[in-house]
């Protein structure tokens, strides 16, 4: 098996926050399974696409849902026309040949589905196949990510206590402010004057976080407007279409992010 | 009214009404020419029937009693309508005044007449003065005696509010005064702070409340917090006042035009939110004059704007917008300040005189050099205040009022208790600072008690009350192993209502978990959908049963069929009855907090039933006490068809008293809830210990009867959980209700998150 699609060939863009990079590698050397924890769009798969280039790993996203079962993540039996035949999982794939495997938003699988990852995740390091009856063992490369958004937190869907534990983790905020706008910038090709506005009008709508709005807007959100401003497209019209209608459907909400898009231009 | 046909002067068939009443007139000479003249007029503006149908309803008042005063007053207000007004106005003019003066007589009447004519202008469409009219009939058919107090107070009124504000307004005033005739009479003259407060509520089209959200929300998002405003009816308040933390607003803007009005409210409150953010000391007042005052005023308005400007500029565009005067040479102090204000907000305004180039060249500087250096205002405010008196123009500091219209008027940016006691002008401004604000702690919101008969409302019920009587119920005798049959008796004791404004500070405080509940609500909703598989149809084809089946049909076994799988969604059906004690010793304070045990658990109460609100579960709760067993006090908090707000005053109103008898309070809710139609019906008792009553010495009846009670309600097929408060709590309640059945909360002060998780707990899955 080739996992070289998976690899990263070129550096993607990432600008430290804090120490993540030096806790990453950390963490990687002694194989320590991590928990990437913060709002969306903040940067946490950009941060583990960052490392997989920087690690020289290959790097194999699964994108957790409701409807993901064992099966999606471990593999199963197909059939063809020789009869039945086994094919990997992601998570399989990345545990044989030794790739970074990043489960994205894991709170959204089913819980019985994250147990699976259990016995990768202690001293065995192992992934037992019941269906094929193999207990595939974990290569020495292999590590293992998961992001969580504690937004949404809740008493129906959380990790089980027993899938925390084995995590280390790290928390992820918005960039401070210049380092979010060097960033705004840099990413959607768009002057530092008009990214630190954008940067200004989404800390203001963060101050709605939970009184109006989940959570504010996300420097993925003013990348996107940026990106629309540097098309063209005037700074209130992008953040009208990127922010304020994106975000919400509340009248007095909407009123309140277009005032402060306006009070911020 | 007599019937047409026992009139002594019955109509001819077929002859006019006007004739007949012409006729009946002929004794008083002077009121048939005045009757001949107006019936001429009619009939030179409107058809003959019509005329005809007038010259009815003429008879018709005439018959109620009108005096000539009256039928006078009527018929000048008509010659200034007629050449605008429409038949039916006018006949509705007609009929209003004969209700008016059947119920409240002839003078009243009159007085209304005279006072709706004052405000016709020539020419002008009836149906608004008709209206007003008809409604005060309306209120001269409940009140007769309101309407003379009204009619003193009537111009200001009709000020502040249009047809169906003034009815409102009116129906307020009766439902608050049903029976008082004397504080009744004080409402409608607008003598009650209450009455004004009201109609600033009802004040037509420029009002301040379909704003307020948004508002809060731009305030929270610019500035991190949110403004607190008071809507204030009073017409001596033209511009908004800061007063303390609080934004005073007037209930009306006279020089306010309508499409304006989101600007200027949102300016006015950014403005007010600046003033929080940048004027950190109140100013010393000391021997300052009035002129003085004034520009402090202005020059930090415009110092706290510039501050905010440098982070959002847009808000500059905001404020400038509203500054309307022109450059001119007009040297007189509205104009100058005015054009000042101006100049300071807008760099690029040019306005060609000195004063004011000075004013703002040595603003310029002193802002450049540090802008959060406050002192230099007044400093500024003294040099050009002399230099307004070296130019000898005048300072009326009565009739000054501050422009543009969305800055405060300053007086709240001053420390009065400074003044200099010689400084009478001064002094006269501090009673006027002060004078609303006395008056706005007075009238404060609704739901404080602003008259004695109110507070007398909101206080506890007298002890000797008795509640009334609303069931009877067994009890069970652990010891003979029997019901005891109608042993206690129920009582409903009607909450308590009290002032809600701590409640709600409360629940505002508790934001951070009302977002929790919410997260959780909204994923309760939308009840998630359970896979079916193995099935014989379905949406989807089962992989793993289809895999099963191709490899049975290759090993040759016969294969299951069960192959596809579906998506089922379950909708919710569940109704919860809460039942809250409100024994004695609920009055406990929870540590640290200042709390008692019963103010947590209303809180946490007022929480979930904001979230069932949102997740539109069926839910009621009741409060109970108990005196003896003849003696159970029930005080239902909220009904299964109330709004949840509307428990927000008995929560608040709560007074923890008496006793704790379990099992009759279970059994009372567990008879409300199981006349309910719904799927699963979930009984929560929240309570902070053992049953316990004055009549009862063995603790063990008393648990023994709550087991009995729990487990006749288990047999109705209700869900019966208990919410055990404190330390200890949690075993008592396991004895009763089982230990699977039992949620211990020891930090009392946890409740508010742990009791809404717990229904979602109980409920979701």
């Amino acid at each position: 098996m080739n996992l070289d699609q998976y690899a990263i060939a070129e550096e993607p863009f990432y600008a430290p926050v804090a120490e993540e990079v030096v806790l990453f590698e950390a963490a990687y050397a002694e194989r320590i399974p991590l928990m990437l924890k913060g709002p969306t769009g903040c940067g946490k798969t950009r941060f583990v696409e960052h490392m997989a280039w920087r690690l020289k790993r290959p790097l194999i996203t699964v994108a957790c849902h409701e409807d993901m079962t064992a099966s999606d993540l471990v593999g199963r039996y197909l059939l063809d026309a020789d009869g039945t035949v086994w094919r990997d999982g992601p998570l399989t794939e990345a545990v044989r040949h030794g790739a970074i495997c990043y489960l994205d938003e894991i709170v959204e699988a089913r819980q019985d589905t994250t147990v699976v990852i259990h016995p990768l995740t202690d001293e065995r390091r192992v992934l037992p196949l019941d269906k094929r009856n193999e207990l595939v063992a974990a290569h020495p490369d292999f590590f293992l990510v998961i992001s969580y958004n504690p937004g949404y937190q809740s008493a129906v869907k959380d990790l089980k206590e027993s899938t925390k534990q084995r995590f280390a983790a790290i928390d992820f905020t918005y960039a401070h402010a210049d380092r979010e706008t060097a960033i705004v910038a840099q990413e959607a090709g768009i002057a530092l004057d008009i990214a630190e506005k954008l940067v200004r009008i989404a800390s203001a709508s963060r101050n709605l976080g939970g009184r109006g709005l989940d959570e504010g807007a996300s420097t993925r959100t003013l990348i996107r407007a940026g990106k629309l401003i540097a098309r063209g497209i005037g700074i209130a019209q992008a953040c009208d279409m990127t922010i304020v209608s994106a975000l919400t459907d509340d009248r007095d909400t909407r009123g309140a992010l277009r005032s402060v898009v306006s009070a911020c231009l | 009214m007599v019937p047409a046909s026992l009139r002594l002067s019955a109509p001819d068939e077929g002859a006019h009404s006007g004739d007949v009443l012409a006729r009946r007139l002929a004794g008083r000479p002077e009121l048939a020419a005045r009757f001949a003249a107006a019936r001429l007029l009619v009939a030179r503006h409107v058809e003959v029937a019509d005329a005809d149908m007038w010259a009815g309803s003429v008879a018709a008042l005439y018959d109620a009693n009108a005096g000539p005063a009256l039928l006078e007053a009527l018929w000048s207000l008509e010659t200034r309508l007629l050449p605008g007004t429409s038949v039916p106005a006018l006949l509705a003019l007609w009929s209003a005044t004969r209700t008016l003066c059947r119920h409240a007589g002839a003078a009243v009447a009159r007085r209304a007449v005279e006072a709706v004519a004052a405000r016709v202008h020539y020419g002008e469409d009836g149906a608004h003065l008709a209206a007003v009219l008809r409604i005060l009939a309306g209120l001269a058919e409940r009140a007769a005696d309101a309407v003379a107090p009204l009619l003193d107070a009537f111009d200001d009124i009709v000020d502040a509010v249009d047809a169906s504000g003034l009815e409102a307004w009116i129906a307020d005033g009766l439902a608050l005064h049903p029976a008082d005739r004397r504080r009744r009479a004080a409402y409608f003259r607008l003598a009650d702070a209450a009455a004004r407060q009201r109609l600033a509520e009802r004040a037509g089209a420029i009002r301040y409340a379909p704003h307020e959200e948004r508002l809060r929300k731009v305030t929270r998002a610019l500035f991190g917090f949110e403004p607190e405003v008071r809507v204030i009816a009073d017409r001596g308040l033209r511009r908004t006042r800061l007063a303390g933390g609080l934004l005073l607003m007037p209930a009306r803007f006279t020089d306010l035009p309508a499409a304006e009005a989101p600007t200027t409210f949102e300016a006015a409150v950014l403005h007010a939110a600046c003033h929080r953010a940048f004027t950190t000391t109140r100013f010393a007042v000391g021997r300052m004059k009035p002129v003085q005052l004034a520009l402090v005023a202005l020059l930090e308005d415009a110092r706290v704007e510039r501050l905010a400007t440098r982070r959002y500029p847009g808000l500059a565009r905001l404020w400038g917008g509203l500054h309307h005067a022109p450059a001119s040479r007009i040297q007189t102090i509205p104009s100058l300040f005015a054009r000042l204000a101006r100049g300071l907000a807008d760099p690029a305004f040019a306005d060609g005189d000195g004063w004011i180039a000075k004013a703002r060249r040595l603003f310029d500087d002193a802002f450049a050099a540090d802008p959060a250096q406050q002192s230099f205002v007044p400093e500024i405010a003294r040099v050009i205040g002399h230099d307004l008196g070296q130019l000898r123009i005048p300072f009326d500091a009565k009739g000054y009022v501050v422009q543009p219209l969305y800055r405060d008027d300053g007086l709240g940016l001053f420390d009065w208790a400074e003044t200099d006691p010689e400084n009478a002008d001064a002094l006269e401004l501090m009673v006027e600072a002060a004078r609303i604000r006395e008056e706005e702690v007075d009238a404060g919101s609704s739901d404080a008690p602003a008259e004695p008969g109110e507070r007398a409302r909101a206080q506890p019920r007298a002890e000797d009350e008795e509640g009334t009587l609303i069931a009877l119920h067994p009890e069970w005798h652990h010891r003979l192993r029997a019901e005891q049959p109608d042993h206690v008796t129920v009582r409903l004791y009607p909450a308590a209502e009290g002032a809600t404004d701590p409640l709600r500070a409360r629940l505002a405080v508790a934001r951070g978990v009302r977002a929790r509940i919410d997260a959780l609500v909204r994923r309760a909703r939308l009840d998630r959908p359970t896979r079916l598989r193995r099935r014989m149809q379905g949406d989807d084809l089962d992989l793993e049963a289809a895999q099963e089946a191709m490899q049975a049909l290759r090993l040759r076994e016969m294969p299951d069929p069960r192959i596809h799988m579906a998506k089922h969604r379950q909708g919710r059906d569940v109704a919860l009855m809460l039942l809250l004690d409100i024994s004695q010793s609920t009055a406990d304070p929870v540590a640290g907090e200042g709390e008692t045990v019963l103010s947590t658990a209303a809180l946490s109460v007022a929480l979930l039933g904001e979230a069932l609100a949102g997740l539109g579960d069926p839910f009621a709760a009741d409060a109970f006490a108990s005196n003896g067993r003849a003696d159970v006090r029930i005080t239902p908090l909220k009904n299964f068809d109330e709004r949840w707000e509307a428990a927000l005053p008995r929560l608040a109103g709560l007074q923890p008293a008496y006793s704790t008898r379990l099992g009759a309070a279970l059994r009372h809710g567990a008879a409300r809830l199981a006349s309910r139609a719904h799927h699963r019906r979930v009984l929560v008792v929240v309570t902070d210990g053992e049953p316990s009553d004055i009549d009862v010495e063995e603790s063990e009846y008393l648990i023994e009867d709550a087991k009995h009670a729990v487990a006749r309600a288990r047999g109705q097929g209700l869900d019966v959980f208990c919410v055990a408060l404190g330390e200890a709590a949690d075993k008592a309640g396991a004895a009763m209700f089982g230990r699977r059945n039992t949620f211990g909360v020891t930090r009392v002060s946890e409740l508010p998150q742990r009791l809404a998780a717990l229904y979602y707990q109980l409920t979701v899955r």
